[in-house]
């Protein structure tokens, strides 16, 4: 029983930070050109990938930061930033003509991680370690990974319904609002630095 | 009777945030290339898509931006680090013509951040607190009307300037367009610094 409460504990902070149903409206601009088959691909990668960085990260993260001497804030600032370049790129035609290659990446970057292993779920994860404990925030990151999948794919499904121009008009307005969501990583990144200082890791 | 005048009242601050006669330059600069179907094609693209974000955001508030976890001066910063982008790269690129082919523009620039930008979903929301959701929807399709009016006479005029000398001026245009590119950064960076508190961190750090 009290396993159960361990788990709720880790699981309701870390659903904040993952945020999956926000997920859902970028992942649909992402891939917007892309097959059914290349879409169900991304979608495997993005989850597989955000996943194993989750894991990496509960067991190694905090060596890495430190080894890096970056801090969470550094991360966001980062990753806010290359959203907000990969939105730029999109919008002016620079990346990627239409359609989707075999190739493509997107279910890594920008999906995996800065967006669904982001900061925010980097820190979550290492403070519900440390408050609650390993076991119970592994089963919580399951949990939530099951909900990103099951949003991932109804988003997929209605991606087939809707048809391809507007389609294309939505994933260019997903494109302007992962700008903004850019532009969000970098400012509360700035706000974490004016709260605490250039603290590293705790 | 009353009605009117409250939806005339709730018009004018949306005509202001939608900036037709702005929009209208920013339209001929970036369409200088364009031949006249596809520019018809485009004023209809560009109503369309920003009379439906519009609507959508009218209909939904913020629950779009708040889903996502962003405020409305992400979105404005965002859009304006966009606009200037777009500036830059119409201007540096005389040689390469990388925007010829976009048949997008009505709805990425054009349709947001321009029109259906920041300031006009801010101003909704504003209209709809003081004259409530009949009146603001009204006025706000008076005014998407008068977009698309806008749009037209905006092609009308350039159909009858010659290309060299609309090449020119939408060179031009596209400075205008980084200018308003910067006044959204500020108008968000402004917001942020006046309404900065020192936060107690939440867990995460607020990340």
């Amino acid at each position: 029983m009290a396993f159960a409460t361990d788990v709720l504990l880790a699981f309701v902070p870390l659903l904040a930070a993952m945020n999956p149903l926000g997920k859902a409206p970028v992942f649909i601009g992402l891939t917007q050109s892309a097959t059914a088959e290349q879409r169900r691909r991304v979608m495997w990668q993005a989850l597989g990938v955000s996943m194993a960085i989750c894991l990496a990260f509960i067991l190694i993260g905090r060596y890495v930061f430190r080894f890096l001497s970056i801090n969470p804030a550094d991360f966001a600032i980062g990753g806010g930033l290359l959203l907000f370049a990969f939105a730029v790129a999109d919008v002016l035609n620079v990346r990627r003509p239409v359609p989707m290659g075999d190739e493509d990446v997107v279910g890594v970057c920008p999906l995996a991680t800065p967006l669904i292993a982001g900061p925010a779920v980097l820190t979550t994860l290492l403070l519900m370690v440390d408050r609650v404990h390993a076991p119970a925030t592994l089963v919580a990151l399951a949990a939530n990974a099951v909900i990103m999948f099951l949003v991932l794919r109804s988003a997929g499904g209605l991606m087939r319904r809707v048809g391809r121009p507007t389609l294309v008009g939505l994933s260019k307005i997903m494109m302007i609002l992962l700008a903004a969501i850019g532009v969000m990583m970098v400012r509360k990144g700035i706000m974490f630095y004016v709260t605490n200082g250039g603290a590293a890791v705790e | 009777m009353e009605f009117l005048a409250a939806v005339a009242l709730a018009f004018v601050p949306l005509f202001v945030a939608i900036d037709v006669p702005g929009v209208m330059p920013i339209f001929v600069g970036m369409t200088t290339e364009i031949e006249d179907r596809r520019r018809r094609r485009i004023i209809s693209q560009a109503t369309i898509v920003s009379a439906a974000i519009a609507f959508t955001f009218a209909l939904s508030g913020l629950a779009i931006f708040r889903l996502l976890s962003i405020q409305v001066q992400d979105f404005q910063i965002g859009g304006g680090l966009l606009l200037f982008c777009y500036a830059i790269v119409d201007i540096l690129a005389t040689g390469r013509r990388m925007r010829r082919n976009d048949a997008a523009v009505g709805i990425v620039p054009l349709a947001t951040p321009l029109i259906a930008g920041p300031a006009l979903l801010t101003t909704i929301i504003l209209m709809q607190a003081q004259h409530g959701q009949a009146v603001t929807l009204a006025a706000l399709t008076a005014n998407l009307a008068l977009v698309y009016l806008g749009l037209r006479s905006a092609e009308w005029f350039s159909a009858r300037i010659g290309r060299e000398v609309l090449g020119g001026i939408s060179k031009v245009f596209m400075v205008l367009l980084a200018g308003i590119g910067v006044m959204m950064v500020r108008q968000g960076l402004t917001f942020y610094l006046s309404n900065f508190t020192f936060h107690v961190a939440p867990p995460g750090g607020g990340l």
